[in-house]
């Protein structure tokens, strides 16, 4: 048995620097690239061990300093991708919108928090996460790494351009082995902030469903609301035509105007994401009459 | 992949596959007998160990993670000090894990004491409502449903009261 496990063992590639992990990439170009940050979720998956795949090559993240600093201002902060989620619940309290907070909180308990790390979060294949979604409503740059043939380049770009618009994560068909590097949170407050979560995302994707708003509120309503909704294993929702269904809502608002929100975005998912499972349209249903009642709160309240 | 790292006080040098979890490393490779671990990354709870002094889910870290680690798990634990204060919790307040989860439940019973024992929260500070949500969401992480969650909370008292008694010598000062 011994014999057979060292045969099929995957190499680990243990780079120091961007400038070592960029070169590793370009030389291993032919094999699977598997990029390990935390590695909560790929551990998570069944049949994870023993590996069928036979050429898989580990680049292991974790002695690259870089990726650990964190850096504030007044104006922003920049975390490297391999901070843990908890890390940055504990920087964060006064600084990050509650949204965020909430939502890595939402993610695990703090056991598995601390080895969650947000470069992992952001770029796990075929799984969205909560605490991804939140970030792409908070305008949240992402700096990648390009390999280039003996060199890399670093570039800044919005968030959402890891993914498509229905929130399928395509950084490498876009950059051809690119990695996150660091990501850069916009320091703002807004008025309302809304999430909620429902399921359990890691274990359970495709019953689980999350919600996030934000926006500012003056005396006639909502003014530029962003919401997103997340399906984990089907993609976010999140179009400025969803948001401008939610600006348009006169609040305070009565549960018939819930319900026809409510159709409205179910459509939207039904043309764009594909169906959803019976549970997730209940969830979701709840947790949009949930944030009317807080937004109707709110308004009421000013 | 050749993996060195420090079990239970007893430096190993094994060969195994890159890939391979903690959790079928110990038990198959160093043969540690308290580990429950048949759930193969699902998050069952059970085979929790101290590595490098944190609690973590030995199903969920790779051989090549564990390179010049420290590994503690139940077996030599359940010889400490440390572990006196919670068996002692256990038997002032009458309940304790059932053979599933013992081991894994009193593992992350001690990483939770050596968080507020870090956090310095002073000797009559109580666990205030964050720390008790934080603590009631780590013991759910363990899919075992001997334990109720009150009696979880009373124990981690107690067993951090035990802790700092036994931290402060006969003058009232705390020993380093």
């Amino acid at each position: 048995m011994s014999m057979y496990t060292e045969l099929r063992s995957p190499n680990v590639h243990e780079p120091k620097t961007i400038g070592e992990y960029a070169e590793t990439v370009i030389n291993y170009n032919g094999s699977i690239n598997s990029l390990w940050a935390g590695g909560t979720y790929i551990m998570s998956r069944p049949n994870f061990y023993p590996s069928p795949a036979t050429n898989v090559e580990i680049i292991n993240l974790k002695d690259i300093e870089e990726l650990y600093r964190i850096q504030r201002n007044d104006r922003f902060s920049e975390i490297g991708a391999m901070v843990s989620l908890n890390d940055i619940a504990l920087l964060g309290s006064n600084i990050f919108p509650k949204t965020l907070l909430q939502a890595i909180e939402s993610t695990a308990c703090r056991l598995i928090r601390e080895r969650i790390s947000v470069g992992g979060t952001l770029c796990t294949q075929g799984f969205n996460s909560s605490v991804s979604s939140v970030l792409i409503l908070l305008d949240t740059a992402v700096e990648i790494i390009i390999p280039k043939k003996r060199n890399f380049t670093r570039r800044w770009v919005h968030g959402s351009r890891l993914y498509d618009k229905n929130g399928k994560f395509v950084l490498n068909t876009v950059f051809s082995n690119a990695m996150v590097s660091k990501i850069r949170i916009v320091i703002q407050n807004f008025d309302f902030e809304y999430f909620k979560t429902a399921g359990e995302p890691i274990k359970n994707p495709s019953e689980a469903v999350s919600l996030a708003v934000v926006s500012k509120l003056d005396q006639n309503g909502v003014s530029s609301p962003r919401l997103i909704i997340t399906f984990p294993s089907i993609g976010f929702v999140y179009s400025k035509d969803i948001d401008n269904l939610l600006a348009n809502l006169p609040l305070p608002a009565n549960e018939n105007r819930t319900r026809d929100l409510y159709r409205n975005i179910l459509g939207y998912i039904k043309e764009n994401l594909g169906p959803i499972s019976k549970i997730q349209q209940v969830r979701l249903r709840g947790m949009l009459k949930d944030m009317v009642l807080s937004l109707n709160q709110h308004i009421l309240s000013l | 992949m050749k993996v060195e790292l420090v079990v239970d006080g007893k430096t190993l040098s094994l060969n195994v596959s890159s890939d391979k979890p903690l959790s079928e490393l110990l038990r198959e490779d160093v043969e540690i007998k308290s580990l429950e671990s048949c759930c193969h990354g699902d998050m069952c709870g059970k085979c929790i160990v101290l590595l490098n002094g944190k609690a973590v889910l030995s199903c969920l870290i790779p051989a090549f993670n564990v390179k010049n680690a420290t590994v503690v798990t139940y077996d030599s634990f359940s010889k400490t000090k440390d572990f006196k204060d919670i068996e002692n919790a256990y038997i002032s307040l009458g309940v304790e894990p059932c053979v599933n989860c013992y081991a894994s439940r009193t593992l992350l019973i001690e990483n939770i004491l050596r968080r507020y024992e870090e956090a310095d929260l002073g000797d009559n500070a109580l666990l205030d409502e964050n720390m008790l949500n934080e603590i009631m969401r780590e013991n759910e992480l363990i899919k075992c449903f001997c334990m109720d969650m009150n009696s979880f909370i009373e124990i981690v008292k107690e067993s951090l009261n035990n802790r700092r008694k036994r931290n402060v010598n006969v003058y009232g000062t705390k020993i380093s």
